[in-house]
């Protein structure tokens, strides 16, 4: 009986981070839509899957939508993403949060290091 | 479209006093960048604020289109943001009237659903208040969209190029509640709206219209929507279903602003806080006030039950929209039809003795009796003593149009 309620607790304190890390979002607030976004932790070059991929419709994220992160925690990041311009830039040290109505944002004047 | 009286006849001094006045206006008016609380003033009406640090952003002196024969049909607009984040999560956008009218000034497209082209457009929830002799307040939530068609607004034009030059970023998708309140000579408009992306909580899923319904029978509610009844009410975005009901309770506010009440009363939370729901009412505020009169002294016992009394029992006014005069006529001269078909039908029979014969009869006589009945009905209703008023639709520059379905 108590090995069955261990197990229970160990598996709710388990399930509960992974059910915040779910929630994290991106808000897009560039002018374009992002169709690859790529994320590291801050000052390394372990890029992470393609997010835009969690995308449900069409695995892009428009002007103003937000998309679901999946497999990232609340910390510092770089940022990198690609835009349907042509557009690839770098973001640095970007700041997740694992409360609010979104975990981070990148807006048009973040935009500083890009090429085509 | 034609107005005529007296203040038609003193039009040149009208005229010449508004641009006085708005001189006067605009030197005492607070600077763009100014950050607002609780109420703003906007020729001479207060204009409730959510709770948060709105700063102005724009502010703008134009005509209203639709008002372009009326040498006094001008407006004040202004825009104001509210900034978090870095980011601007809401903004409200603001019309006032800068000189009275004598015929009122209609009523906006979302109150009616209806574009002034006669297009629908998506509005989830409108409710209407009030509609009576150039009186009309409604309230409305939707979706809304400031890319889709560019804001015309100079005030919203304004407000999007001090955006840029702060580098803020500005949404496109936004959720929106309005509430439109006029009178025989005045007008104020207020739009509250929210960044979609923001927007929400855990709401439950909503069924059906989150606006509330009128009380008692209502002709309108049993009509099919094509004959102006009430619209075909589909689940409702859990999201605007909540800003309705915030609508529902920010309209008390907009009310008492309207004649200047606002003072001393508690700020309307922002929707999807959990604050909204310990500020039920502007009734709980009015009370609280009144409550608060009497400890001071300022109205005796006697006073004090009088006034609480008529506070409780003020019930809210939430009435059916109107009927066009063309529905309303047709409705008429479909119920004498229904109404008269089997005593004519009857009639024919006994007369003729054929039930072919009677039935021809009747066809024909049901076919002239419709176009005879409607076009007397009409009539009436339009040009009798007694016809219907219909408001026109007069909209307000403004920061975008009405989106339809999720943005999200």
């Amino acid at each position: 009986m108590r090995l069955a309620i261990f197990a229970g607790l160990a598996m709710l304190v388990a399930a509960a981070p992974a059910g915040a890390a779910d929630r994290l979002q991106f808000w897009n607030l560039t002018a374009n839509t992002i169709n690859e976004l790529y994320m590291a932790p801050a000052g390394t070059t372990d890029w992470g899957p393609n997010q835009c991929l969690n995308d449900v419709e069409d695995k892009t994220v428009e002007a103003d939508e937000k998309l679901p992160l999946k497999g990232v925690d609340a910390g510092h990041y770089d940022v990198k993403l690609t835009d349907v311009t042509g557009r690839s830039c770098l973001v640095k040290n970007v700041t997740v949060r694992a409360t609010g109505k979104y975990a981070f944002s990148i807006a048009e004047k973040d935009l500083t290091d890009c090429k085509k | 479209m034609a107005r005529r009286g007296m203040l038609w006849r003193l039009a040149p001094v009208v005229a010449l006093l508004s641009i006085l006045a708005v001189g006067r206006a605009s030197a005492e008016d607070a600077a763009v960048g100014t950050v607002f609380h609780d109420v703003m003033n906007l020729v001479g009406r207060q204009v409730p604020l959510p709770a948060g640090d709105w700063t102005l952003v724009g502010r703008s002196f134009e005509p209203v289109v639709s008002l372009d024969s009326d040498a006094y049909g001008a407006i004040e607009s202004v825009v104001l943001f509210k900034i978090e984040d870095g980011t601007v999560s809401a903004f409200i956008i603001a019309n006032r009237n800068l000189i009275p009218v004598e015929e009122g000034w209609g009523t906006a497209s979302e109150c009616l659903s209806m574009s002034p082209d006669g297009d629908d457009i998506e509005v989830p929830v409108v409710v209407t208040y009030d509609a009576v002799a150039a009186h009309n307040f409604c309230g409305f939530a939707s979706n809304y969209d400031t890319d889709v068609k560019p804001g015309t607004a100079g005030s919203w034009k304004a407000a999007t190029d001090y955006a840029k030059q702060q580098g803020l970023p500005l949404p496109i998708h936004w959720v929106s509640a309005g509430l439109r309140l006029s009178d025989a000579h005045d007008v104020l408009e207020v739009r509250y709206s929210f960044a979609a992306a923001l927007a929400g909580g855990d709401e439950p899923p909503a069924k059906g219209s989150a606006a509330p319904e009128p009380a008692g029978w209502s002709l309108t509610g049993l009509l099919p929507a094509w004959l102006g009844g009430g619209a075909d009410s589909g689940p409702v975005d859990p999201t605007i279903a909540s800003l309705g009901t915030w609508l529902d309770r920010m309209h008390d506010m907009v009310a008492l602003g309207f004649v200047n009440g606002l003072s001393g009363l508690a700020t309307m939370p922002m929707p999807w806080t959990p604050e909204i729901e310990s500020v039920p009412t502007a009734k709980s505020l009015r009370l609280a006030q009144l409550d608060q009169l009497h400890q001071d002294g300022t109205l005796d016992t006697a006073q004090y039950d009088a006034q609480h009394q008529l506070i409780l029992a003020e019930a809210p006014r939430v009435i059916e929209a109107g009927i066009s005069s063309e529905n309303l006529s047709l409705i008429k001269a479909l119920a004498d039809q229904a109404t008269a078909a089997v005593p004519t039908f009857i009639g024919n029979y006994v007369v003729l003795g054929s039930l072919p014969q009677a039935t021809a009869l009747l066809s024909i006589q049901t076919a002239v009796d419709f176009v005879h009945d409607y076009s007397i009905e009409l009539a009436w209703n339009v040009w009798g003593p007694q016809r219907l008023r219909e408001e026109p639709t007069i909209d307000f520059p403004g920061a975008g149009e009405v989106a339809s379905g999720d943005n999200d």
